[in-house]
């Protein structure tokens, strides 16, 4: 492989990881919250306002069961009022990120609500507060599964962050599109495909080991 | 709660009512049905009863866990049903709470569970530490402060569940089912654990249980619970010896041991049987149960005394004696021996007669 291949495979894959790393980031910061209002407002939760939460989680199914290429064009005119293009790997972490919030809602939702409701009780025999049962309780004892979630979030992102790359959003999606199959280059193809593979692995392996360590419920060693 | 004299109220539920829906249907189903309880200060009393009597229901209450739908409870002077949420966060503080299935955090290490009750109750960190040291040495768990509970025995985990509901200095704890989870050797050091805190803190302890075996090791009241009323409430001793109510002689008859063998149970009669004998369970606590009542009582009055059940055992270091026995001579001769045991301090409970030729057949 030349030279030059090998340095539009490296920038792809530096893209690549910038995408996600950002998307991921951000999505996280606003997904968090929002998967532990989910969990934390229901009927019969802590904090319960069911009308509240029940709009909200209907936003959140609309916006997970939208496909994500059409929320990519859907969204246009709000990636170009946020990055000033519509295309290149800026543009795309947008729509990344906004694939990506209610996807870690629904994970970090379900991650605390497999709390067990007999330390809330205890928590609450002891005289917490809520805030106190969501710091030093549910997100204490949510937080290997949460990571999981994570972990399963940053792998959807690499996979959505190459279907960017068919509407001109950078990375090695976008590579692989246009040198592997636009220009009949199946080593390029070849490399894209084996670089992700690696990437993924990379990720849940990395996830799966951080969790681990995390999470004391039963006695591994 | 520390100021509290031994003997004055701790805890006192005024009308406590609640009830449940029903599944399925509208109709609300009564749980806890109008519950007047006072618990003395520095004393442990068992709640008891079938299950679905309320027990847990009622514990719950204590601490507001449940909101009950109408009624009071207080805890010393404080009116808790009265008061607003932060009010009731700082009072729960000084009621401790043990629970089953333990409810400790899996990732926080031993002392971080005790920790956690003077975090949340927020004592300086700097005194948390020393505290927290103390409290494993008093549930004798000093070497497994760094452990997490998933490397614990289920003894030991409650061992942890008692040092964190300590750890505030509570002047009450609440023990729901605190032991069910637990083999009856762990049982019997978690009761011991709980007998010598009340005795060394003065703590109001308030236990619910479904097992007999320990109300007889720590209580020193029980209060029977049946479809969410009490139908029966009394020192430990008095109720072992004379239970007033059918569900609690049931309860009973199972620790006691002194259980009518069924063969024999189906061959009674009420009428006394010419040249037969009688059936009786007789019950003795304290020192009457530490002198041979039966022997003396049968060798005085000139009967025959065969022991058919029971046992005597430890009731709050007293013995406790419960046996069924059957009593073979003339009437005058049986009620003479039923009496000198009555004068020796024994309950007597005449279950019935058997004709001689059956008795042979037993």
């Amino acid at each position: 492989m030349s030279p030059q291949l090998f340095a539009l495979l490296s920038d792809a894959t530096l893209q690549t990881l910038l995408m996600v790393g950002v998307a991921g980031g951000l999505a996280s910061l606003a997904g968090i919250p929002l998967g532990l209002f989910l969990a934390l407002t229901g009927p019969g939760d802590l904090l319960p306002r069911p009308m509240l939460q029940r709009s909200v989680g209907l936003v959140v199914n609309a916006a997970r069961s939208t496909p994500f290429i059409i929320l990519v064009v859907a969204i246009v005119p709000l990636t170009r009022a946020i990055t000033g293009t519509s295309i290149g790997t800026a543009a795309a972490t947008v729509p990344l990120t906004l694939a990506a919030v209610p996807f870690i809602a629904r994970v970090v939702e379900a991650a605390v609500r497999e709390v067990d409701r007999g330390l809330v009780e205890a928590a609450q025999a002891m005289g917490a507060s809520p805030g106190q049962i969501v710091a030093k309780v549910l997100l204490p004892e949510a937080r290997a599964g949460i990571l999981r979630g994570l972990t399963l979030a940053a792998v959807s992102l690499v996979g959505y962050s190459a279907m960017v790359g068919a509407v001109g959003g950078g990375g090695l999606g976008d590579l692989g599109i246009r040198y592997g199959y636009q220009r009949f280059m199946p080593e390029m193809m070849l490399a894209v495909v084996l670089i992700l593979v690696v990437l993924v692995q990379l990720l849940q392996s990395g996830g799966e080991a951080l969790a681990r360590h995390l999470d004391k419920r039963t006695p591994i060693r | 709660m520390e100021a509290q004299s031994r003997g004055a109220p701790a805890i006192r539920l005024d009308q406590i009512r609640k009830s449940y829906a029903a599944k399925g249907k509208g109709v609300a189903v009564p749980a806890l049905d109008g519950i007047d309880l006072t618990v003395a200060a520095g004393s442990v009393t068992a709640i008891v009863g079938p299950s679905g009597a309320g027990k847990s229901s009622l514990l719950r209450c204590v601490n507001l866990l449940e909101r009950p739908d109408s009624g009071r409870v207080h805890l010393g002077d404080l009116e808790l049903t009265g008061l607003a949420p932060p009010a009731l966060r700082q009072a729960r503080r000084s009621i401790g709470m043990i629970f089953q299935h333990f409810n400790l955090l899996a990732n926080r290490t031993v002392a971080g569970n005790v920790a956690l009750a003077l975090e949340l109750a927020g004592w300086e960190t700097a005194r948390i530490g020393p505290r927290v040291a103390e409290l494993l040495d008093l549930v004798g768990l000093a070497d497994k402060a760094d452990r997490y509970p998933s490397q614990l025995s289920g003894g030991q985990k409650q061992r942890v569940g008692i040092a964190r509901a300590l750890a505030p200095n509570p002047g009450v704890l609440l023990c729901d089912e605190a032991t069910s989870a637990l083999d009856p050797e762990t049982t019997r050091q978690i009761l011991e654990l709980l007998a010598r805190i009340n005795r060394d803190l003065g703590l109001t302890v308030l236990l619910v249980t479904h097992e007999m075996a320990v109300v007889r090791q720590v209580a020193d009241r029980v209060v029977v619970l049946e479809s969410g009323r009490i139908i029966e409430d009394g020192p430990v001793e008095q109720v072992f010896a004379r239970p007033q109510q059918p569900t609690t002689r049931t309860f009973l008859v199972d620790e006691t041991g002194a259980v009518l063998p069924a063969e024999m149970a189906a061959r009674l009669v009420s009428a006394p049987v010419p040249g037969g004998s009688t059936i009786v369970r007789f019950t003795a606590a304290g020192p009457a149960a530490a002198q041979p009542l039966l022997g003396r009582a049968a060798a005085q009055a000139g009967v025959d005394a065969m022991l058919l059940a029971g046992r005597v055992q430890p009731l709050r270091d007293q013995p406790f004696a419960a046996f069924v026995v059957e009593l073979t001579g003339s009437a005058a001769a049986v009620d003479h021996a039923l009496a000198a045991m009555t004068a020796a301090g024994a309950q007597i409970e005449v279950l019935g007669h058997v004709a001689p030729a059956l008795r042979a057949a037993v």
